[in-house]
């Protein structure tokens, strides 16, 4: 048998190979590697990363959300410039109030500038904290499952981490009052 | 058995051939996945979102030697905010750029910001290029980067992030050619015709 061919048809198989050992190589390990990975549909990123990611709140101060990593967390990413993302707040305010007492905490992100956020924050009361970082938001939305980077965005985690619920787009009162009911002790 | 090997060649070449082949129609496939309109892979939402590329495509040209004119074509349910945009010369450069001109839109009163400027359907800008700089280049012909901020909302009920565009204007052939911010390659030429209105602008405004 000619060599030429055997050498030819080898060399195929060797890239062939190659591509499916690439196609099938692990995820580089990051220092959250073994955290516990949430998800609904795919959504969700380790509760290292949730806990952990950093932002500062209206006084400037780094804030964490591993403070409220006993509790059901509700995080809404918004801005000042995102019109459905203000007509919602009163939605949130009206269930921090109805629901705080239940190891219930909402968390407002947002993609925006301190300035903008404080000048909001003036006319409006908000009853529950508002964090910011407005290069990094949007990224840290898209990182649980918003692929635009779309706002409004709710995501509902469990304590430890777990998502049980996203929405893109303004939350109504009745949808979030109804995922908070079934996921906290005293069920209304 | 030359002869032989020459076929068994060629017959591997167009194997291998068959293979890119594949691998290049795959890919292809992929790209245009990724393009057309989806809905939202977030649970809870059935509202289909177009791209923002798509929901706010940006075309542009040169009006005359020292003006750029930008246009959106705005998807239906879909709006933007005036001042929401934003032109920089990127990497900042001597070059100077004039102050934009608008075309008219839609007043809508917002909570934060009083009285803001929306626009539908389509939005036209005139950006004068107020100067080339002297240490630019852009007189010898070199090219000049501009970063268009854009930025809009859809009907539905949400908003989406600022949208970073590159322009790259070539001053001496008067060519833009359009490539998205991470420079990842698709760039296209654009073309559209100067409003009349807006022409007049410009002048009066010089």
């Amino acid at each position: 048998m000619p060599k030429l061919p055997v050498i030819a048809v080898a060399s195929v198989m060797v890239v062939l190979a190659s591509i499916a050992v690439w196609l099938d190589r692990p995820e580089a390990t990051s220092p959250s590697a073994m955290d516990t990975k949430t998800s609904v549909q795919g959504v969700g990123v380790s509760s290292g990363a949730l806990y952990g990611a950093k932002f500062t709140d209206l006084q400037g101060n780094s804030r964490t959300l591993g403070q409220w990593d006993r509790k059901l967390l509700i995080v809404n990413f918004w801005a000042t410039w995102c019109a459905p993302c203000k007509e919602e707040i009163p939605i949130l305010v009206g269930l921090q109030a109805k629901f705080g007492d239940e190891n219930v905490q909402i968390v407002g992100i947002a993609a925006d500038s301190t300035l903008n956020v404080a000048k909001f924050a003036q006319n409006t009361k908000i009853n529950y904290p508002l964090l910011i970082d407005e290069a990094g938001a949007i990224e840290f939305s898209k990182r649980l499952g918003n692929r635009f980077g779309l706002l409004p965005h709710t995501v509902v985690f469990i304590p430890g981490g777990d998502v049980i619920y996203t929405k893109l787009g303004p939350i109504t009162e009745i949808e979030l009052s109804n995922i908070i009911a079934k996921n906290t002790s005293n069920q209304r | 058995m030359k002869l032989s090997h020459r076929v068994t060649i060629r017959r591997t070449g167009v194997a291998l051939h068959k293979l890119m082949f594949l691998l290049a129609v795959a890919s292809q496939v992929g790209l245009a996945a990724a393009a057309v309109p989806v809905a939202s892979a977030v649970a809870g939402t059935a509202q289909e979102l177009l791209e923002p590329e798509r929901a706010f495509q940006l075309s542009a040209r040169y009006a005359d030697a020292k003006s750029v004119e930008l246009r959106y074509k705005i998807a239906d349910g879909y709006y933007m905010y005036r001042a929401r945009f934003k032109f920089d010369i990127d990497p900042p450069t001597d070059a100077k750029l004039g102050k934009a001109i608008f075309s008219k839109g839609e007043m809508k009163q917002d909570p934060t910001f009083g009285r803001v400027q929306t626009y539908r359907d389509s939005v036209r800008i005139l950006l004068p290029i107020a100067s080339l700089g002297k240490r630019s280049g852009l007189n010898e012909g070199q090219p000049l980067r501009l970063k268009v901020t854009s930025q809009g909302c859809a009907d539905a009920g949400v908003c989406y992030p600022p949208l970073h565009q590159i322009l790259t204007l070539r001053p001496a052939s008067r060519d833009v050619t359009l490539s998205d911010g991470s420079d990842a390659g698709g760039a296209q030429s654009s073309n559209m015709s100067v409003p009349q209105s807006i022409s007049e602008a410009i002048k009066k405004s010089r």
